[in-house]
């Protein structure tokens, strides 16, 4: 790893001012926990690299009446784990935190370094990308704001500039009577990239079984994370029972994209596709059901 | 200029590692658990798969656990560090010290300090952590010898002890 | 005999070190003037060197040496000599180290071997031994025909094939001609790599004006290894020091010169500097050892009532580049294909083959793994064929006491059932099968594994009772984390009569250290055990002899316990640091004694002449019992519960025995679940600790240890060992529950979940 010259920035603006200075001859580190792994496998080789930890605004989450929960690209994954506050208002969000990696990760890996990388695996983009997030992106010339569904362009590729920052992440509040699950297949206990990754969010009406809105992304098995639209569209505004959802999730393991890689044949990741979304999907059925 | 002419400077950097204060010269590439190792002498923080996957090497900053072989340095900046050799008192092994030898749950000992470490965040984060929740919090330490049966006693023998020491 | 510490509770004398971060590994160790090592490793499987540069490498600033076979043309082999410290002429398989670097820091070594450049003429290559030991197969080694070899091991030159093993008894033609039934079938078990926590390191030192040199490792045999390295280096034995430190975990890889000889290059070009070389964890997985590869047939004869008639074995073992111990695993550990059972007619041919891979060697169970695996899987398709119980068939056709073995040593089988009977109770055997949950369904499945030690070998060991009545015990055996030295330690504390905190074992020094065969084989409790027991007495005696002075008493009338001498009517009483003091406070003195136990010579290894070598001083049972729950819509498999059954002799630390069952079950359970290679044109892709995927804490099933004690006549308390054979039985317990759950029979490790998904798929309704 190395050698580079190491900045750390104690605002924004400096950290703006560092990366259209040195452009993409730079690297940007929070917690490192994916940086630092591929420094050390020679698959980035930065001459500069800017560690913005220690800029402690970044670091925060609050909830806007309007607009929803705001997360700054700073927040480690534990501590969405472990917020009893977004327990109560995004509890989808704690329970993607709980299946990232493991302790030791989550305690230094950030929303913001997680969606960066963007490797096809990243466990918080299709849950994210399942709620209509948004993504704050700033450079010195000014800011935008991007979907996170147009976010990601391929593997370890987004549409983040060389000279821009990702500050903050912009989650509206789901509508009432919404759930939201996670699941990634591992091969074995813990502590893995995924090798496949499924998110749903599910909006029910309130008088009737029908689903009036629902989002599925898959993870991993596409080059980015990808809304499964066809399976989308035979679930919503209707009826759901287990027939439609195995329907659904055959229809989203059809339009997911699996490699064969180490971590597993394409096949089988296709199948794991079909399973974890019938699964998911059932779950977050079961959880609106029992939640009235 | 420095840096893209190839000439690197080290950096001065505080540690505070167990109650101690340091200064070190570091490159900024270095990370936390080599810092601790080669600058400091801290051997008892261990190098396994220098990738983030074992966590022979974990450490704690803040009382939070953290896999120091994947941390550039400058990152444990103002933070407290924890690493095995701070764990006891002079008189007195911690509890999960003392279960970890009173229940067997040390063979070869490379995974052990990081195993400790690990141990202590999950209970002093939760004292009444259940076994399947240290299981779970134990996901990302490799243990090739033990089987991890006998961690996991240990474990809980300690919370035990743990707890009556708290309460006092 | 009254035991303090044998057979009791004892927590292991390491454990303090190693809980407070004091305990030194490899790794750790420092030493004034110290350089670090980095190695060039080859990119190709298989190539002839045409040229290397390393000038460039010299030009980094704190460079101190570049080294390539060139300028260090040694090879090395404990058993055929065909391995170079670095490559000389060729390279044989992808990572093979080429060229080393010695350095101030180790980003300039590592910055300097990116600056070598080498060119290759590339060589065709060959993955499978199959292949391999076809005529007209690529020939990896040409000069195999004169190569320094073991003469046990029957090399065939001008091919791939290092040794072959040729056993018959009896004349099988007959027994399939008696059998009522002959079952054929093929096996493969995979490579899968140590993966110890501490990866392989070496520091090493060689001061030319003394020609000393001098290894701090954790090698596990450290005075083989002085004796491999004074042999081909042409020093002799005093000249080579091996310092042993704390092992992070053996499991066999650790038994043949790996980072040591990355570090005995260097040490000769870096004028009296030591080299630290530190394997990175890509290449421990990589470039180090592996355990060995094997295509087996097995082929056997049974009568409808399960009794075994005839077995015909062909084993083809991977040994990858570089033969490590390879031929003694395709020689002796290949025997135990046969099972611990009778069978009148047997015949095996055992080839080992090299192919341009990673090379293969000692792995836990030292090929009893391997064979275990395909003799355990064929004793249920026989089974379930003829209908007959798996326990049962195994219980009709197991060796009975006094049977004799494949070359006529007198088997004493006590324990041996016993291991089958507990473990099969303990799993609930012949209880009838839960309902069906949904996708999931459940089986059980068991096995029984055979493994003797390597017989005869020597131990030898010195106790020295200092002048405060402390005592040291000096042993070459290493503390490789299984117990060593704690075991030892009781042993001492009992046979002497003294506390066992008194007793120190400091970690071996071979210039100081008597010689022991090494800690390999599970022969450390048994062999040490005895020479320490022999040692022990000898102190004893003497001290006992000088109180009867002292006390102007009969000695027989004196014994010495925890450290108290006591006449029989506990009137005169002193204590051991008393009696020092009497006899040696003044000018100093100690009562020592030197032990040397070889099992040579024992009337129970006595066998056929010319095949006594097959025997062993004892054989180690254990029995695997598992309860798998096996996803019919995801392929996984989870292990529920597994019964783990051995019969130890005497178990001298309970808690230990335990240990290593725990340890082992779960490394077998990941052998056989998780680990595999993806290999690319003989490059392993998965070579980070991310994609090779050994257990966590998520993995476990209930492990039930059962310590089975059948007390072995000449063994220290009883003791015989368990660590090498603990894992043998679990990936054929675990593919016979399967079997049992799915109906699916598995020949091929690693059982993965795909492969069982597409297996259940492809099964006919």
């Amino acid at each position: 790893m190395g050698p580079f010259e190491y900045f750390e920035p104690e605002t924004v603006e400096e950290a703006l001012s560092l990366l259209r200075k040195y452009s993409d001859t730079a690297k940007v580190c929070a917690g490192g926990t994916d940086l630092v792994v591929r420094m050390r496998k020679h698959l980035v080789n930065p001459q500069f690299v800017i560690g913005i930890a220690g800029i402690r605004e970044l670091d925060y989450f609050r909830f806007e009446d309007d607009e929803g929960l705001r997360v700054g690209c700073l927040t480690n994954i534990r501590t969405i784990e472990r917020s009893p506050q977004l327990q109560e208002r995004y509890t989808m969000l704690p329970q993607v935190a709980r299946q990232f990696g493991s302790i030791a990760i989550r305690n230094v890996a950030t929303i913001g370094g997680n969606l960066c990388n963007a490797l096809p695996s990243a466990d918080m983009a299709p849950m994210l990308i399942a709620l209509s997030a948004k993504a704050k992106l700033v450079s010195i010339d000014g800011e935008r704001i991007v979907p996170l569904e147009d976010f990601f362009t391929g593997p370890g590729k987004t549409v983040l500039r060389a000279d821009e920052l990702l500050v903050e992440v912009r989650v509206p509040t789901p509508p009432p009577h919404t759930s939201g699950v996670y699941q990634k297949y591992t091969t074995r206990g813990g502590e893995e990239l995924a090798v496949v990754g499924v998110a749903t969010l599910v909006t029910w009406g309130s008088k009737d079984e029908r689903c009036t809105d629902v989002r599925i992304v898959l993870g991993t098995v596409v080059p980015a994370p990808m809304r499964a639209k066809e399976a989308e569209a035979i679930l919503k505004g209707k009826r759901i029972d287990d027939e439609l959802i195995e329907k659904a999730a055959q229809i989203a393991a059809d339009e997911s994209r699996p490699r064969d890689s180490i971590r597993g044949s394409a096949d089988y990741r296709r199948e794991m596709v079909r399973i974890i979304t019938r699964d998911v999907l059932r779950q977050a059925f079961e959880r609106t059901q029992s939640a009235r | 200029m420095p840096g893209e002419k190839g000439i690197y400077m080290k950096q001065r950097l505080e540690l505070k590692v167990n109650g101690q204060t340091y200064e070190v010269l570091v490159d900024p590439w270095q990370s936390l658990a080599d810092v601790l190792r080669e600058e400091l002498g801290y051997t008892g923080v261990k190098v396994s798969c220098n990738s983030g996957n074992c966590g022979s090497c974990t450490v704690l900053l803040d009382g939070k656990a953290v896999k120091s072989c994947i941390m550039l340095a400058p990152l444990a900046k103002g933070k407290e560090i924890l690493t095995i050799e701070g764990l006891a008192t002079e008189s007195n092994l911690h509890p999960l010290q003392e279960a970890f030898i009173e229940h067997f749950a040390v063979q070869c000992g490379y995974c052990t300090p990081g195993m400790i470490l690990m141990a202590k965040a999950l209970l002093d984060e939760n004292p009444n952590a259940t076994e399947d929740e240290i299981r779970e919090g134990l996901v990302g330490n490799l243990c090739r010898c033990t089987g991890y049966v006998k961690i996991v006693e240990a474990i809980m023998a300690a919370k035990e002890k743990m707890k009556v020491t708290s309460s006092r | 005999m009254e035991t303090q510490y044998v057979g009791k509770r004892v927590p292991r004398v390491d454990a303090l070190d190693k809980v407070t971060g004091q305990a030194m590994y490899s790794v750790d160790v420092e030493l004034p003037g110290m350089l670090y090592g980095a190695t060039l490793r080859s990119p190709l499987a298989h190539a002839k060197i045409v040229e290397i540069d390393t000038s460039a490498a010299l030009t980094v600033p704190g460079v101190r040496a570049v080294v390539t076979g060139k300028e260090f043309p040694f090879t090395f082999g404990h058993m055929i000599k065909d391995q170079p410290f670095l490559s000389i002429h060729k390279v044989r398989y992808v990572g093979e180290p080429v060229a080393a670097v010695a350095a101030e820091t180790e980003a300039a070594a590592q910055e300097a071997v990116e600056k070598i450049r080498v060119e290759y003429e590339e060589l065709p290559a060959v993955f499978d031994p199959r292949k391999a030991a076809l005529d007209g197969a690529p020939i990896i080694h040409e000069d195999l025909g004169k190569y320094d070899h073991g003469n046990v091991y029957e090399l065939v030159p001008g091919t791939n094939i290092s040794t072959v093993m040729k056993y018959s008894r009896g004349d099988v033609e007959v027994g399939f001609s008696e059998a009522d039934e002959v079952f054929e079938d093929e096996f493969y078990i995979h490579p899968v790599a140590h993966t110890p926590m501490e990866t392989h390191a070496a520091v090493v030192q060689y001061t030319p004006s003394g020609k000393m040199l001098t290894v701090w490792s954790s090698a596990d045999a450290p005075c083989q290894r002085a004796k491999d390295l004074a042999k081909v280096l042409s020093l002799s034995f005093n000249q080579v020091r091996f310092i042993s430190t704390y092992s992070g975990g053996g499991f066999g890889g650790k038994g043949a010169i790996v980072a040591e000889g990355i570090g005995v290059a260097l040490a000769h070009f870096t004028k009296g500097r030591p080299v630290k070389v530190i394997y990175s964890r890509q290449e421990e997985l990589t470039a180090s050892q592996v355990r060995l590869e094997a295509y087996l047939k097995l082929k056997t004869g049974v009568k409808k009532d399960g009794t075994l008639t005839a077995r015909e074995a062909e084993i083809i073992w991977d040994n990858g580049a570089y033969s490590s111990k390879g031929p003694e695993v395709a020689r002796r550990g290949t025997l135990t294909i046969f099972g611990p059972y009778r069978t009148p007619h047997l015949t095996l041919l055992s080839r080992l083959v090299y192919t341009n891979k990673q090379p293969s060697g000692a792995y836990r169970g030292f090929g009893t793994t391997q064979v275990t695996w395909a003799c355990e899987a064929q004793i249920d398709i026989i089974a379930g064929k003829l209908g007959i119980d798996p326990v049962e068939v195994r219980l009709r056709n197991f060796y009975a006491d006094g049977d004799p073995y494949i070359n006529e040593q007198i088997m004493h089988t006590a324990g041996l059932r016993e291991t089958l009977e507990k473990a099969s109770q303990e799993i609930g055997w012949g209880q009838k099968k839960p309902k069906t949950t949904g996708t999931k369904v459940r089986g059980k499945g068991i096995a029984t594994t055979i493994k003797g030690t390597n017989t005869p070998t020597d131990s030898y060991c010195f106790i020295k009772v200092n002048v405060d009545g402390s005592v040291t015990v000096l042993t070459s055996s290493v503390e490789i984390g299984a117990g060593q030295k704690t075991v030892l330690a009781q042993i001492a504390a009992d046979t002497i009569g003294v506390p066992l905190a008194s007793i120190h074992i400091p970690n071996p020094d071979t210039c100081s250290t008597p010689f022991d065969f090494g800690v390999t084989s599970s022969r450390t409790t048994y062999h040490m055990g005895n020479a320490i027991c022999l040692a022990g007495q000898k102190v004893r005696r003497q001290i006992l002899e000088t109180a009867g002075e002292i006390l102007k008493t009969d000695p027989e009338r004196l014994t010495l316990r925890e450290g108290e001498i006591i006449d029989r009517d506990a009137e005169n009483q002193m204590t051991l640091k008393e009696l020092m003091a009497k006899k040696y406070g003044g000018k100093g003195g100690a009562i020592q004694g030197e032990g040397y136990f070889t099992p040579a010579g024992s009337s129970l290894i006595k066998a056929k002449p010319g095949i006594e070598w097959m025997s062993s001083i004892f054989w180690m049972w254990a029995t695997h019992a598992a309860e798998v729950e096996v996803d019919t819509e995801t392929g996984v498999v989870k292990v529920l519960k597994i019964a783990a059954a051995h019969d130890v002799g005497r178990a001298i630390n309970p808690i230990g025995c335990e240990q290593q069952i725990e340890g082992s079950v779960i490394m077998g359970l990941s052998n056989t679940l998780f680990e595999e290679f993806k290999m690319e044109k003989g490059r392993i892709m998965n070579d980070t600790l991310a994609d090779y995927k050994v257990a966590t804490t998520l993995d476990l099933p209930e492990i039930v240890p059962i310590i089975v004690e059948s007390h072995h006549s000449e063994g220290p308390f009883g003791a015989k060992g368990v660590g090498e054979p603990a894992l043998a039985p679990t990936a054929p317990a675990i593919a016979n529950a399967i079997y049992d759950a799915v109906g699916i029979r598995f020949k091929s490790l690693p059982i993965t979940r795909e492969k069982v998904l597409a297996a259940i798929r492809n099964r006919k309704p």
